[in-house]
């Protein structure tokens, strides 16, 4: 873990909100992103990252501080979506067929709220389209999927934020990705 | 899936680049045969492709100021060592 970051953290357990405050510009993306594209609500994911930062502060004190911050962070965030989908949409995403028209409302507006790089090479409407389809993965699948190919983490990382073996890991990211090929096949 | 087990895993190899290039050569030669195996490759390939190319959206606006608000109040201790 990078020095700066390790200062920051010494500070905010002394109660530093300054401290933390740098801390949450340095990680918010991250942290609001997998949120995102866990479960797929802007208000719900940014309710999401902002209880994984509270949590964060709250448990400062039980970071090891040798180990990479942002690890323990990420199982913060990752843990708290998949209460939540457990909690708020049981059984949402063992059904295969959800009526579309509302979802495809709300990616809709998820999309619009993505701001348009200039190098763009998927439009909004395939994105709204693959997040949809992400929401319909099980969480366990969902969460290796989303650190591995939107967070481009490594398995090894993404093995210590799930507190996984990294076989696992790899069979999980396997099965995500071919459930969804065969989903995207299907609306070609 | 029409071909064996060991063909999907090796695919499964291929896109996690941990295929050695005898197998990569093999795996070649089998798609070119194989409409299905190769149907299948490159559908996974499409799929992952689309996940990198997701963006990234950017923090809610005044993440960081409503973070800080729901904080606790600073410790008493630290307030008492300044």
């Amino acid at each position: 873990m990078s020095d700066k970051v390790k200062q920051l953290i010494l500070k905010v357990r002394k109660g530093d909100h300054d401290a933390f405050a740098k801390i949450v510009d340095l990680y918010k993306k991250p942290v609001y992103n997998i949120c995102l594209r866990m479960i797929g609500i802007p208000q719900e994911a940014e309710d999401l990252a902002q209880d994984t930062f509270l949590r964060a502060y709250t448990n400062i004190e039980r970071y090891e501080i040798d180990k990479k911050f942002s690890t323990w962070l990420y199982r913060i965030a990752t843990n708290l979506s998949i209460d939540y989908l457990r909690k708020k949409k049981p059984g949402a995403y063992l059904d295969a067929k959800l009526p579309g028209a509302e979802d495809f409302t709300m990616y809709s507006q998820l999309a619009t709220e993505e701001p348009l790089p200039e190098e763009h090479v998927v439009s909004r409407e395939t994105q709204a389209w693959v997040q949809s389809e992400i929401n319909q993965l099980p969480p366990k699948y969902r969460s290796a999927i989303i650190l591995k190919y939107i967070e481009d983490l490594s398995l090894k990382e993404i093995s210590e934020i799930l507190e996984l073996p990294v076989p696992t890991v790899k069979t999980r990211i396997h099965r995500g990705r071919e459930a969804l090929r065969k989903r995207l096949r299907k609306r070609k | 899936m029409a071909c064996s087990k060991e063909m999907s895993e090796l695919i499964q190899r291929a896109l996690d680049q941990e295929a050695n290039e005898g197998e990569r050569h093999a795996l070649m030669e089998h798609l070119d045969v194989c409409s299905d195996c190769c149907s299948h490759y490159n559908e996974l390939k499409e799929t992952i492709d689309l996940l990198t190319h997701l963006d990234q959206a950017p923090a809610p606006d005044y993440f960081t100021q409503k973070v800080i608000a729901r904080l606790p109040d600073q410790k008493q201790d630290s307030k008492v060592l300044k």
